[in-house]
């Protein structure tokens, strides 16, 4: 009987999984073992009658010596660990303030979703003209303070800056529900015997807080680490990569590649490997994330 | 094996995670309606313009196509910078999404091969030819001998001044061009000499018509390279020397925040497409605080009086289940009629001789003669990928991030790898040089 009863559940198990499982094989897993397939040839798809021709491993070495992927390739690397570091630690502080079920909080927390919610092509465009060294309003208010106008999307230093902190004001709301979630979700036992015992706020923080909710930090890290090298809307509209190629992202550079030039067969390879480091460090996330919990439980 | 499907899985939810967005809206799809009496009813035509006057335009039209034809007309329009891709996208697939395209004719080449030659069209409607001025239509429409689209708006790279500040106009070389500007120039009154579009996308063309006046080229007609030369070096010298007499901010700037400057007043130059703004707003009160005080000039002649050409063309896809109708789209757009109202309500040019004729067009003769020698860079697939690089190169050296040596030779190898890239079908003659 039992054993009837585990063959039953074992295929409504799969009944439930089949539908999701054929239609993530058929948008998901065809394309990318088609683009990996791809990536062997050479193909430009605005050439006419062009057919795939196979080039084995070239399109792979090319990475080795185009000057232009390197370049956005450590664009993005600088880009995401600044953002995400940053966004990680507003995140928490703000998540630390508003983590309460007071009436004020919920109100804080949802002025906070604005920038989230809002659509990225919006954002890019509105920080575009807030950043106008000339007309726009942080210069402006900046110059009640004596501060000389500052060319935030037309000097290359300026720019990469300016990209980073619209991302970090976008998404650090995304952190602060997170980490807020977690916090309110720490046994308050701990909390309270540690208070009971003398420690400060501090010492409670790093003793009890960070530890607890380090598993919840491991997935926001992850999430926006392959979040942030994905990073396009915003910049393709503030800055376009420019200037010259201080914002260049990978994202940026694959589109161009593929969608601008219709070289699929290079686009395929860049692909392939971006979503292998993707992988990579995603599976390093989880395996810190699972270290974590073992360590906390 | 429980590890296999985990990294398989994991794979998986990556790629979701780094999938690109969703695409464009697409066209819907034909809804059949009667309409008795009409040739066309029932029928429905999507056409696709850059965004903007171009797809205005368009727009205004449609009323009176419908009524002439009966049939429904969807207007779809995206931005330059994405319009290329759309386009492509739908050629290269063949799904006839679109049934008229507005190609700039910078993409005739790449787009040829999946346009319907208009050669039968001509001849069965005695369509006239000979109205389009000559040079726009070997630039612009006419790819090696073959009409694949009707030339519908042309714009030589002018440049707009102050009448005030500049009484001469523009002069003659690039050296007097500058000391002009410096002697107007003063940004402690809020006045800069020049403003110029040097956002990545722009910056191309700039550079091209600097570099063509001084005798420079991307490549010899039959596509060796040409690039390294004094001449790209006394271009790429002149636009670093344009820093000096410009808004600092000119290096984000695009066509829309650079037509609004001189608008302004800020600028004595305005170093942009003037029939993106300047030609409506210039003499709006309510828009500009120059009425009166601006007008056309060419750019310094310098040894080739060569500009550039801004041209556009309409074409009908292969793919198109409504070619006919398509056609008589294109037939009305290009109207005599037509492209003057287009002109008197949006601004746009009209590559038609006689439009030019007329005594509301005399104060633009300057306009009028750059037409008979504005030029096109490269009318191949390998354009937009050289057009991209060298916007990419000149603003790294605009902006400090590689010296002169390094960008002559940066672009350089990004012609030459272009060309490899995408080369020229065999015959095919560099004229755009």
């Amino acid at each position: 009987m039992k054993l009837q009863k585990r063959r039953s559940d074992k295929f409504a198990c799969w009944a439930f999984l089949t539908p999701t499982l054929i239609f993530l094989g058929i948008t998901a897993l065809f394309p990318l073992l088609y683009s990996f397939y791809l990536s062997f040839f050479r193909l430009k798809l605005n050439l006419p009658n062009q057919a795939p021709t196979f080039v084995g491993l070239e399109n792979y070495l090319k990475m080795f010596t185009d000057s232009m992927l390197h370049v956005s390739t450590w664009n993005t690397i600088v880009f995401a660990c600044i953002s995400v570091a940053l966004e990680v630690v507003l995140g928490l502080m703000v998540a630390m303030v508003i983590c309460s079920d007071s009436m004020w909080s919920r109100v804080a927390t949802s002025i906070f979703m604005i920038p989230m919610i809002m659509a990225p092509v919006a954002i890019g465009t509105m920080w575009r003209m807030m950043l106008d060294a000339s007309t726009g309003v942080i210069n402006y208010f900046l110059s009640f303070f004596g501060v000389d106008p500052v060319q935030w999307l037309a000097d290359p230093t300026m720019a990469k800056i300016s990209v980073l902190l619209v991302n970090v004001w976008q998404l650090t709301p995304w952190v602060t529900v997170i980490c807020a979630a977690g916090l309110k979700a720490l046994p308050q036992d701990c909390i309270q015997a540690a208070l009971v015992d003398g420690a400060t706020p501090r010492q409670i923080f790093w003793k009890i807080v960070l530890p607890l909710i380090k598993p919840v930090l491991v997935i926001v890290v992850m999430m926006r680490f392959t979040d942030a090298f994905k990073v396009f809307d915003t910049i393709y509209v503030m800055t376009n990569g420019g200037p010259g190629t201080a914002t260049e992202m990978l994202p940026n550079f694959i589109y161009k590649q593929g969608l601008k030039y219709y070289d699929a067969g290079y686009a395929a390879a860049l692909a392939i490997v971006f979503v292998l480091v993707m992988a990579l460090i995603t599976l390093f996330f989880l395996n810190l994330r699972k270290k974590e919990e073992d360590n906390v439980w | 094996m429980k590890r296999l499907i985990a990294i398989v899985l994991a794979l998986v939810m990556v790629l979701g995670m780094t999938a690109c967005g969703g695409s464009g809206s697409a066209p819907a799809a034909e809804t059949p309606k009667a309409e008795g009496g009409l040739p066309y009813a029932g029928k429905t035509l999507t056409v696709l313009y850059m965004s903007g006057v171009y797809a205005d335009a368009a727009r205004a039209m449609v009323p009176e196509f419908e009524a002439a034809t009966g049939a429904k007309v969807e207007v779809v329009d995206y931005p330059y910078l994405t319009l290329h891709e759309k386009a492509l996208l739908d050629l290269t697939s063949g799904t006839g999404s679109y049934d008229v395209i507005d190609v700039a004719s910078q993409w005739d080449g790449e787009f040829a091969p999946f346009l319907e030659p208009l050669t039968d069209y001509i001849a069965r409607d005695n369509y006239d030819m000979s109205v389009w001025i000559d040079n726009v239509l070997a630039n612009c429409g006419d790819w090696q001998g073959t009409i694949i689209g009707i030339p519908n708006a042309s714009t030589p790279q002018t440049f707009a001044y102050r009448t005030d500040l500049l009484p001469n106009g523009i002069p003659d070389t690039w050296e007097e061009y500058r000391e002009a500007l410096a002697k107007v120039n003063d940004p402690a009154n809020g006045l800069y000499g020049v403003t110029v579009s040097e956002l990545s996308g722009q910056l191309g063309g700039v550079f091209d018509y600097v570099l063509w006046s001084m005798g420079g080229n991307w490549a010899d007609e039959d596509w060796n390279v040409t690039i390294d030369c004094p001449e790209t070096r006394a271009a790429l010298e002149h636009l670093y020397a344009l820093k000096d007499v410009s808004d600092p901010a000119n290096l984000a700037w695009g066509v829309d925040e650079s037509i609004q400057a001189f608008l302004d007043g800020k600028a004595a130059v305005c170093e942009t497409w003037p029939s993106l703004g300047i030609v409506q707003n210039g003499d709006n009160p309510e828009k500009s605080k120059i009425v009166g005080k601006w007008a056309l000039d060419v750019l310094p002649a310098e040894k080739t009086g060569l500009t550039l050409l801004s041209a556009w063309d309409v074409a009908i896809p292969a793919g198109s289940d409504n070619k006919d109708l398509a056609w008589e789209w294109v037939k009305m757009y290009t109207s005599y009629d037509m492209q003057n109202k287009f002109y008197d309500d949006h601004g746009i040019l009209s590559p038609r001789k006689a439009f030019w004729e007329q005594e509301k067009m005399a104060s633009q003769k300057a306009v009028r003669d750059a037409l008979d020698t504005a030029n096109m860079w490269w009318r191949i697939p390998a354009s937009v990928e050289a057009d991209s690089m060298i916007n990419t190169i000149v603003g790294a050296y605009l902006s400090d991030q590689i010296d002169l040596e390094e960008a002559v030779k940066q672009l350089d190898e990004a012609l030459t790898a272009a060309l490899k890239n995408s080369p020229p079908e065999a015959g095919i003659k560099n004229y755009n040089h």
